[in-house]
């Protein structure tokens, strides 16, 4: 990881959107973490112990995989699968929390803390803390613990406490909440390690330059393969670190980027999450961005079939990227993305998570008009987590 | 003073406002609720999650702050997080609160390097744009709260949320301090003070002290006998701390 960070403009903005809007307790500490991200980034020692751990540890580089049926790959058009599942712990999060932890120990700070909507973003921030030998303590909303029973007994395992969040409709944003309420108690000696591209500034950044492992990698690796750049680049965005992580190496490269939101059950008011397609700007969990909010700016809850897309925010830069018509995004429904998720299992042997589905289920609604292109996916993380709500929601199991 | 607006229910929230007021209360500051209050703790929560309930809005909230206006000169402040008024949108927000006779607004996950645009809109309107400081808050940012706020400096008493333990000889006093020696803003210290040996101690170092989850609590335990219970729950606690402060500072 050697290519330079672009910085977003004082404050963390990128364009109108990011920003600090949190509570005066949270600058210091936010300048504070600034200063050292900055100081690492700029650090050969610590990029260099952060990309050994990446590689000997999380198993990087993840590799480029040809898709071989789904929806007309290699006859139609040319499906290349960047495989952040093949990552220890099973997605692209472990990039992000190697990372952040790694930042953590530099900074001399003595506890983690997290939160967690299915408990993926939880089980990577514990397995990072338990590499590093830093207590953990990982937020999760009461509703997220009754339904991923197995996350909670794994980040348990890995030693990390499981706080119950019992506040607001106790999910992710709940979660959220509460590890910042933690965070502005336990300022001094604790680390929030946020699990998606948001949040108060420098965090969009912060997590976007972890994750941009994957578009560095998978660039390199398309041209080693096709000798030319994608002509798509896709994947899905909930809070969207995945997507960001690898947009960010194509941003200046004449390659179309494509953003897939959960369109849940329909555009209505809790019905989805996409927050780019159907929200408006307001301050939400610390930045400026697109949200979901309701007519008196009260943040309505998101519904996604897939937990890690359940979210009513999304990065700032993404919001920026919209505004700028850098990157389209589009929306995708629960249905799609379960059908998707099955007829991509079968066709390649690679069960994706749900939230993969989405952008996979957008390449196979939109086949006729890739036909011919050369595509490039993030397969951001796998599907065993899915499998009890794959098989309540009769999918072809 | 610090009460909910629409808590425990459109109607008495002005009854429970008058009531405080009476009992000695000389500033009401009066939150409009936020789905996600990522600063306050439970009690408070709490009391937002009911008031959202009850149908309250920032455009509700703004007109109880009108009704109060003809019925007391104490200056009323309004307080809550940046989304809702943002929505409404700077220059509409600084329009109907300056109609409603508000003197002043708390933003709490507003810092200083995000209002200015908000600043600029009341400034226009001669309503406060109130700023706050931590105990962590340096020197020199501390010089640019104040130069930038009006109103008064709201010192945050500890690193923690509303309704947490009050320590009372934790750095908070050092900033109040610094912050009297310059003289351009009074100052006024909250979070965690709930009885009348709190305010005592944060009365040391301060000009005013602020209560809010105290009284949501003593509101919410009246509750449990009745509306009647609540309001005079309330004015109770007001009259307490008015008087315990009366005890240790005869002369103001």
């Amino acid at each position: 990881m050697t290519s330079p960070v672009r910085m977003p403009a004082e404050r963390g903005f990128f364009g109108s959107f990011g920003g600090r809007y949190v509570p005066e307790v949270l600058i210091p500490a936010l300048e504070e973490l600034e200063n050292a991200f900055n100081d690492a980034v700029a650090d050969k020692v610590f990029n260099g112990a952060l990309n050994t751990v990446l590689a000997d540890y999380s198993g990087r580089p993840t590799p480029l995989t040809t898709a071989m049926r789904f929806a007309g790959a290699r006859t139609s058009f040319v499906l290349e699968l960047k495989r952040e599942d093949l990552n220890h712990t099973g997605a692209h999060k472990i990039n992000n929390t190697l990372g952040q932890v790694m930042l953590a120990a530099r900074m001399g700070k003595e506890r983690i803390i997290a939160e967690t909507g299915a408990g993926q973003h939880g089980v990577a921030t514990a397995t990072a803390a338990a590499l590093f030998g830093l207590p953990c303590a990982v937020f999760m909303g009461v509703e997220d613990i009754a339904r991923q029973a197995l996350n909670v007994e794994r980040m348990r395992l890995l030693g990390a406490e499981v706080i119950p969040v019992e506040s607001g409709a106790g999910t992710l944003k709940d979660a959220v909440n509460e590890a910042m309420r933690d965070w502005v108690r336990n300022v001094a000696d604790t680390f929030y390690v946020l699990g998606s591209a948001v949040g108060p500034h420098p965090y969009p950044v912060m997590v976007r330059h972890f994750q941009s492992v994957i578009g560095i990698e998978a660039k390199k690796q398309f041209l080693e393969k096709h000798g030319q750049l994608p002509d798509v680049v896709v994947a899905c965005v909930g809070g969207g670190s995945n997507a960001a992580g690898i947009f960010y190496a194509f941003l200046d490269d004449p390659v179309r980027l494509a953003g897939i939101e959960a369109g849940g059950t329909g555009d209505g008011p809790g019905r989805h999450g996409s927050s780019l397609g159907l929200g408006s700007p307001g301050i939400f969990h610390g930045s400026l961005s697109y949200i979901l909010q309701d007519d008196d700016g009260q943040i309505v809850t998101a519904h996604s079939i897939s937990a890690g897309l359940d979210y009513p925010g999304v990065g700032p830069e993404h919001s920026s990227w919209m505004t700028s018509r850098r990157v389209e995004y589009f929306r995708v429904r629960d249905e799609s993305a379960l059908a998707a998720t099955s007829a991509f299992t079968r066709d390649e042997g690679i069960l994706p998570a749900l939230e993969t589905a989405h952008a996979i289920a957008w390449i196979g609604e939109s086949a006729a008009d890739l036909a011919g292109r050369k595509i490039l996916l993030c397969l951001s993380g796998r599907g065993d987590k899915d499998m009890e709500i794959l098989i309540s929601r009769g999918a072809q199991v | 003073m610090f009460l909910t607006a629409g808590f425990p229910e459109p109607g008495l929230d002005e009854e429970l406002a008058m009531a405080v007021l009476d009992a000695g209360a000389d500033i009401l500051e009066i939150g409009f609720p936020f789905s996600d209050p990522l600063a306050d703790g439970p009690l408070i929560q709490r009391a937002s999650k009911l008031s959202l309930e009850n149908g309250t809005t920032l455009e509700k909230s703004i007109s109880l702050a009108a009704a109060l206006r003809k019925k007391t000169e104490a200056p009323l402040v309004l307080m809550g997080y940046a989304n809702p008024v943002y929505h409404m949108g700077y220059p509409v927000f600084a329009d109907r609160v300056s109609d409603a006779g508000v003197d002043g607004v708390i933003v709490a996950d507003l810092p200083m390097d995000e209002s200015g645009p908000l600043r600029d809109e009341l400034k226009g309107k001669d309503v406060s744009l109130i700023p706050m400081a931590a105990p962590n808050t340096s020197d020199a940012r501390l010089d640019e709260i104040i130069k930038t706020g009006s109103g008064f400096l709201y010192i945050v008493s500890m690193t923690g949320l509303t309704g947490d333990a009050f320590e009372a000889e934790a750095p908070w006093r050092k900033l109040a301090r610094i912050a009297r020696d310059k003289g351009s803003l009074p100052v006024c210290v909250g979070f965690g003070i709930r009885n009348g040996d709190d305010v005592v101690r944060a009365a040391r170092e301060a000009d005013g002290v602020i209560v809010g989850s105290a009284v949501i609590s003593a509101i919410f335990r009246g509750l449990e006998d009745g509306r009647e219970a609540a309001v005079e729950n309330a004015a109770d606690l007001v009259r307490e701390l008015a008087s315990a402060l009366e005890m240790e500072y005869p002369f103001v």
